[in-house]
């Protein structure tokens, strides 16, 4: 908070004259996680941009601090991946929901004037409208979450398609998901014997 | 969601990994279901590594009751899956069903469940049923619930190596020794929260260095007896709820609290309540000042946040007994739940009276104020507003939210607050 309230142009005449209050910046702001305004200006790494490359050509620049909403590009910004990260298995229309998604998702810090019970709230209504497509989009959604290893994505993507499983019988389900049905009549009745209780409609 | 009008299979191009991922997200009732889609998913339910068994239709009639017992057991011997992350039993149980219950916990700690969570609601007093003694041994248990009115009995000292979570929601013990040796078992525990009322259990102890974050909800029936003494040098984060009426709430040593939420606390005798919260960063408090000791001579050296609710007698008095406490206060925030009632009219309140000098956190460090649901039942809300207004020096932001703005009422208080002289140039009114 000292820093933060101390305009940039203080700062900038600082760093100019002294490299070692630099030195001593960065590795506060390494400690502290505390994004340093100012900073970012100068070709100190703290948001950098990361370009992200799909199977069919596409190329997205985002923010360091949205893409590591991606475990698997965390990791490979780890080991020291610097230039454009190519992503086979995903393609450019997939990946602009699923940056869509990161970006909302990447975490504000700061005081806020709504705590965290409303801010969780906003999330969620968020969240339902964002997952409000076409039952294609959401599989490659979770083909993307899943490869991608964003957690959160992933949860909501598969609870989606948990709630049109649930309550539905297995003709519906079937329809919805073009499963086509391999049992004979007498296959599928063995079956519903074994666990005659799932299949009550009454509860 | 629209039908799928190609004939293709997009679920079964799914990695199988990812289908027992959905399956795991549904109650166990139509995970099996799902036995009857295909041959392909003829036995994958077995696989999911989370049961969840959710019947409380199950309520009233015996035989449905055994029925479903049979079902869970079932389910249990012919699940496959090597480890079971999680298992959730939530239904009503009597004294005949014990014996299943211990073959389903063995189940499960025999595949190294992570969340156990048994809510059995049986009858208070009738059954007693008591939760099998081997439980409190598992070196893989996580989170574990329990609940409600059954008993819980160990006699010696719980083994739960690896509990993070525990939650005990209006269980009975049958002594206070099964409570300290319940806790004490727990070296890694670092979040519990307790729903109690009449449990057999007259001081309630908790004394666990681990513990980081602390929630109670008390709801006794006021007959002025036993109380709580909490040692907890870990902990980050306390919420408690309803302690009326009992003789005693002794925080020890909570150094690294950072943020509190006190919720109708009131009428204990031997109360150093308040005094124990000194360290924290954030508070939240419905709490009238009429029913607790305001600890003279505290000071909430960190706190930064303060919520304070506004359906409690003479709320605004201890407004400014926080406020002249509270040096370095940024954010205020006054609350009222409009589906609490207020306090009984009778109840004798002093009126707001204006203080000599202006509490220090308004002259130099309340930037935020936000007030939810601005209602202006009482002259008093009108004249804290303006208060706070026409003296907080450094004031950024002052919110007025959830006010009907269409109503008449609403947009005379608007233009009111509106005309209050600002003591602070750079403040942004608004009204939501």
């Amino acid at each position: 908070a000292f820093v933060e309230n101390i305009p940039e142009i203080y700062i900038l005449s600082l760093l100019f004259f002294s490299p070692h209050f630099l030195y001593l910046l960065i590795s506060v702001s390494v400690l502290t996680m505390d994004p340093i305004p100012g900073l970012s200006k100068l070709t100190v790494s703290s948001s950098k941009k990361i370009v992200l490359n799909c199977s069919d050509g596409k190329s997205f620049e985002i923010d360091e601090a949205v893409a590591r909403k991606s475990k698997l590009i965390a990791d490979m910004i780890e080991s020291g991946c610097d230039g454009p990260i190519p992503l086979q298995n995903v393609t450019g229309k997939t990946l602009e929901k699923v940056i869509e998604y990161c970006k909302r998702h990447v975490v504000e810090f700061g005081p806020s004037d709504e705590d965290d019970e409303e801010a969780a709230e906003k999330l969620a209504i968020w969240d339902a409208e964002f997952i409000k497509v076409d039952e294609e989009t959401i599989f490659h959604l979770i083909l993307a979450a899943n490869y991608l290893n964003i957690e959160g994505l992933l949860s909501l993507t598969c609870k989606t398609v948990a709630d049109y499983i649930k309550d539905k019988t297995p003709e519906e389900v079937r329809q919805i998901f073009g499963i086509e049905n391999d049992y004979t009549p007498e296959e599928e009745e063995a079956v519903r014997k074994e666990n005659v209780w799932a299949f009550d409609p009454n509860q | 969601m629209k039908r799928c009008l190609s004939n293709e299979d997009r679920i079964n191009h799914l990695p199988e990994a990812l289908h027992l991922h959905i399956l795991s997200l549904l109650p166990t009732k139509d995970a099996v279901a799902t036995s009857a889609l295909s041959k392909q998913w003829r036995s994958l339910w077995k696989l999911v590594p989370k049961l969840d068994f959710n019947d409380f239709v199950y309520e009233y009639n015996p035989s449905e009751r055994d029925a479903f017992s049979e079902t869970v057991s079932k389910v249990l011997l012919s699940h496959k899956s090597p480890v079971l992350e999680s298992l959730r039993i939530h239904f009503r149980v009597d004294k005949s069903r014990a014996a299943d219950i211990g073959m389903w916990i063995g189940i499960a700690y025999a595949r190294h469940v992570r969340e156990l969570s048994l809510y059995f609601s049986s009858e208070r007093g009738v059954t007693n049923f008591k939760f099998p003694i081997g439980m409190f041994h598992s070196e893989t248990l996580e989170t574990l619930e329990l609940g409600a009115w059954v008993l819980v009995y160990v006699p010696s000292q719980a083994c739960l190596k690896s509990l993070k979570t525990l939650r005990l929601q209006s269980v009975d013990y049958k002594d206070e020794s099964s409570l300290v040796n319940l806790l004490s078992g727990c070296p890694n525990l670092e979040n519990l929260v307790v729903n109690r009322d009449e449990d057999g259990v007259e001081i309630f102890t908790v004394e666990v260095p681990s513990l980081q974050r602390l929630t109670i909800f008390d709801s006794n029936d006021g007959k002025m007896a036993g109380g709580y003494v909490i040692n907890v040098p870990s902990l980050k984060y306390l919420e408690i709820h309803g302690v009326e009426s009992r003789q005693c709430c002794v925080i020890e040593n909570a150094p690294e609290l950072v943020e509190a939420r006190i919720v109708n606390v009131s009428k204990i005798v031997d109360e150093k309540l308040l005094v124990s919260l000194t360290s924290v960063k954030t508070l939240s408090l419905a709490l009238s000042p009429l029913e607790i000791t305001f600890p003279t001579g505290s000071i909430f050296y960190q706190l930064v946040n303060l919520e304070l609710h506004t359906y409690k007698a003479e709320w605004w008095n201890l407004l400014l007994l926080m406020l002249d406490a509270s040096p370095r206060l940024q954010v205020l925030k006054l609350r009222d739940n409009s589906c609490y009632e207020y306090w009984d009219p009778s109840v004798a309140c002093k009126k707001w009276s204006q203080p000599n000098k202006v509490p220090e956190c308004l002259l130099s460090h309340l930037e935020t104020f936000v007030w939810r649901s601005y209602r202006q039942r009482l002259e008093e809300e009108k004249v804290v507003a303006k208060y706070i207004l026409s003296n907080a020096a450094h004031l950024k932001r002052a919110s007025f939210s959830e006010m009907p703005l269409q109503e008449r009422n609403s947009q005379e208080m608007v233009v009111e607050l509106e005309s209050v002289v600002r003591a602070s140039d750079s403040c942004e009114l608004v009204f939501e």
